[in-house]
């Protein structure tokens, strides 16, 4: 991750997006291939790596444990919910500067903005669903005691740039990937309960409301232009940087302004309504990729075959 | 005897609570907001005083009612840390605490995550205003203490206004002031009442209120915290959150552009009166 | 509480090796684009990557050596590695020692007097964690190292070794490791047959001692062809690029 840009390097930039011209030949609404893997780690309810081409590399992981119903004192909300609790860790191998604690800032913050978009409660006052779109009611296990919580844990192995759209890409793959185990509840009466998980790996469920779950959109200002899927050096270039989180149904579910750098109210709303379309269509790409390699996953296990991941060794 | 409370006189007598305590819960409804006296589209009064803290080059106080916010600007200095190589431009550290006191929950003195993420927010909102390239190698610092919550997002925009405000204070060149405004999105009317059959959300627009109270923030859907130059016709800052239609969006961005205007104006008067204060003195 | 079987009366363990075998290692080099070495490595299941910086201006003036370069070695386990689900911190205890050790077995091999004033950063991440985490480590280290074009006078090859049950056994898994068998982990330049780290956290009687190195030394000698072929087969392949 380059800290410092020359303005011969930053003018060439400049002038080439101006032109609709970026430096590795894509125009400015244009992404760079993405490649991404489902299941890659065996101990984890959900996995995905993405690949951005160029860099970026990031492995998100979703792990489904039981735990206590977090329970709000005073509207006693809650208490027949599940809970997603996200963290993103920057490794040291991404980048230089991720070095000792160097990364614990931009850790933080990415963790913040995914928290907001993923797990913001506080908007389900009035509905079933988190603002991520995910059904929290049915990873309740027994109302008032015991619910699944979904980690979902994202660690970034190689910076590229763009690095929280593919945060959230692998976060929608992984979650599309999890299987949590039923549970059988017994009520003991009194209001006692009892559960049992039910150890079987072939019947299990998916998570409710995953095709809900949002994207975002990284747009980068840069002069009186917008780009996406920033490389590093067209992110140091960037003025200001807007985040739109869109789902499918092109909904908006939140929206983040980056950057020391400021935007006009009408290119603003140009920007939101541009990173919507782009989610959307983006969204469709996804799913496609998602699904044709669930597809062939199961094509293999019916035929007995074994799945091969490849892991890193995709190159 | 009873060592762990302050016992006080004998003749005292409880502290006058300003605000009546209501226990009633409020269900939105369409342009019924808690504080029945406002409008959808009304703010609450603000209070904004400049230069309270002597100690500080610059410093603001923001009261709309039951937030309460102080801030104060240090700086410019030069950057003490050597090694970091020399930089061309000043840089603008932004601290915002929460009073363990403030919260309905106690919060502790350590600065947690949400914290550090919202100072990074205000650094954000505010550095596109402040001439930063005209202090290279210095430093300048904004803290931020909440001494009453209301509200996170009223939190964050009122926060944005008196550090603004404050760097104003204390002499520091900028482009212009920045006015932060928030919004919630609640659904209101018969929606409420729909929810258990899952999406009829969608089919009654949620109403628009402005700078919503905590009451109000419980039952929204979504809220904004815009950060706006007036002058300068620029959002520095735009944070958004929860589920919401484009045309809602759109619409509060408008509105809150339209109330920052009305905030550009309040913080004007403020710093006008410090100054005529300075002359009198 | 019955302990598991490690050692089926057949004399095949628990993931049905025989007692002197490996578990399957493949890796490769070159996955990370920052870095300017790294290498990627699956040891049975557990995954490791390792990426190299170097040499570069030393971060810390304090810390500069005028004759020879500092190693600086960071190990980072991802929350999801284990079983459960546990987060740890920078300043975890167990990392740091980890850490040093890996420190200690590259510092007599790599050439730091060729680098002086300069700092060589070596960065592990564990992805899976599945036993013989530190043996894996250090062979991933030792590519990434070369990967990197880091001097060094031989490579470095570790390997695990235990007593399970009733005879020496090598590269022991999770189960068996977590089962309080004795493990003792050696790393070894394979060229001279010079051991750089013993490791034993465990009781080995001192006679089983000698059969149990020698059956880890058995082990480097595999694991150093199996990097071996790695290295060159990528080698070959950028020779083959440069030359069109």
């Amino acid at each position: 991750m380059p800290s410092l840009i020359s303005p011969a390097e930053r003018d060439f930039i400049l002038k080439g997006i101006e032109c609709n011209i970026r430096a590795d030949g894509r125009q400015r609404p244009d992404f760079r291939e993405v490649i991404l893997e489902t299941g890659v780690v065996s101990q984890t309810s959900g996995s995905a790596r993405v690949r951005i081409a160029g860099g970026t590399d990031i492995l998100v992981s979703v792990k489904a444990e039981i735990g206590p119903v977090q329970v709000d004192p005073e509207t006693g909300d809650g208490a027949d919910k599940g809970q997603i609790i996200c963290s993103v860790e920057c490794a040291p191998s991404a980048s230089q500067q991720f070095e000792g604690r160097g990364a614990d800032d931009l850790n933080n913050e990415l963790t913040q903005m995914m928290t907001r978009i993923l797990s913001n409660t506080s908007a389900t006052s009035s509905s079933a669903s988190s603002a991520a779109g995910i059904n929290l009611s049915k990873l309740c296990i027994i109302p008032g005691q015991q619910c699944w919580i979904l980690y979902v844990d994202a660690l970034v192995l190689d910076y590229g740039g763009n690095l929280m759209d593919a945060i959230f890409m692998g976060t929608r793959a992984a979650i599309f990937d999890t299987r949590i185990p039923k549970t059988e509840v017994q009520d003991l009466g009194d209001g006692q309960f009892e559960f049992e998980v039910l150890d079987d790996a072939e019947d299990t469920d998916i998570v409710d409301g995953r095709e809900d779950m949002p994207i975002c959109i990284t747009l980068n200002k840069i002069g009186a232009r917008h780009i996406v899927d920033a490389s590093p050096l067209e992110e140091l270039c960037t003025e200001a940087k807007l985040v739109v989180a869109v789902n499918r149904s092109g909904e908006l579910c939140g929206l983040q302004k980056g950057q020391d750098g400021g935007i006009e109210p009408s290119l603003l709303l140009e920007m939101i309504q541009f990173g919507k379309t782009i989610g959307q269509s983006l969204i469709k790409q996804l799913d496609a990729m998602i699904k044709a390699e669930a597809d062939s996953d199961l094509g293999k296990r019916q035929r007995g075959e074994p799945i091969h991941k490849l892991g890193f060794f995709a190159q | 005897m009873d060592r762990k409370r302050v016992a006080g006189p004998e003749l005292s007598v409880a502290p006058l609570v300003e605000y009546p305590v209501d226990r009633k819960c409020w269900i939105p409804q369409k342009d019924h907001r808690h504080d029945a006296s406002r409008q959808p589209e009304d703010m609450r009064p603000i209070y904004l005083k400049t230069g309270l803290i002597n100690q500080a080059n610059g410093s603001a106080y923001i009261e709309l009612e039951k937030t309460k916010i102080a801030c104060g600007v240090y700086g410019p200095r030069s950057v003490k840390r050597v090694g970091q190589g020399f930089s061309g431009h000043g840089v603008l550290n932004c601290e915002i605490k929460f009073a363990t006191f403030s919260c309905a929950k106690r919060r502790t003195n350590v600065r947690d995550p949400q914290e550090k993420n919202l100072s990074l927010i205000i650094s954000q909102a505010l550095t596109p205003a402040v001439r930063l390239d005209l202090l290279p190698k210095s430093a300048i610092d904004v803290y931020i203490t909440v001494l009453e919550s209301d509200g996170i997002s009223s939190c964050l925009s009122a926060a944005i206004t008196a550090a603004s405000a404050a760097l104003a204070h204390a002499g520091i060149e900028m482009l212009d002031l920045v006015a932060a405004c928030s919004a919630s999105y609640i659904p209101t009317g018969p929606s409420i009442t729909a929810t258990e059959s899952a999406g009829s959300i969608a089919s009654s627009p949620p109403q628009i209120f402005m700078d919503a109270d905590l009451e109000e923030e419980k039952h929204e859907q979504g809220s904004i915290v815009l950060a706006y130059m007036p002058s300068r016709n620029e959002v520095t800052h735009v944070l958004q959150s929860g589920k919401a239609e484009g045309a809602i969006i759109s619409q509060s961005v408008e509105h809150c552009v339209e109330a920052c205007n009305k905030i550009y104006a309040v913080m004007h008067h403020a710093l006008l009166e410090s100054i005529t204060e300075n002359k009198s003195v | 509480m019955s302990r598991v079987e490690l050692l089926s009366p057949e004399g095949l363990r628990v993931d049905g090796r025989r007692p002197e075998e490996l578990r399957k290692i493949t890796s490769t080099t070159a996955v990370l684009s920052q870095a300017d070495g790294s290498a990627y490595l699956e040891h049975g299941n557990t995954k490791v990557l390792a990426a190299v910086y170097g040499p570069r201006e030393a971060r810390h003036r304090a810390l500069v050596l005028h004759d020879r370069a500092i190693l600086n070695v960071e190990f980072n386990v991802a929350p999801f590695s284990t079983g459960e689900r546990r987060r740890r911190t920078k300043n975890d205890k167990r990392l740091l020692e980890m850490a040093s050790f890996v420190k200690q077995t590259f510092e007599p091999v790599v050439i730091t007097t060729l680098y002086p004033r300069s700092q060589i950063d070596i960065y592990l991440q564990i992805i899976q964690h599945d036993g013989g985490t530190l043996q894996a480590c250090i062979n991933a280290a030792t590519m990434a190292l070369i990967d990197a074009g880091i001097a060094m006078t031989d490579y470095v090859c570790a390997c695990t070794a235990g007593w399970v049950e009733r005879e020496p056994a090598l590269d022991l898994n999770h189960i068996e490791e977590s089962s309080d068998t004795s493990e003792v982990t050696i790393a070894m330049l394979p060229k001279s047959g010079k051991v750089t780290l013993v490791q034993m956290e465990s009781r080995l009687h001192v006679d089983k001692l000698e059969d149990v190195l020698s059956l880890a030394g058995k082990g480097c000698k595999h694991i150093h062809q199996v990097i071996d072929k790695t290295i060159r087969d990528r080698a070959e392949e950028l020779a083959r690029k440069m030359a069109v």
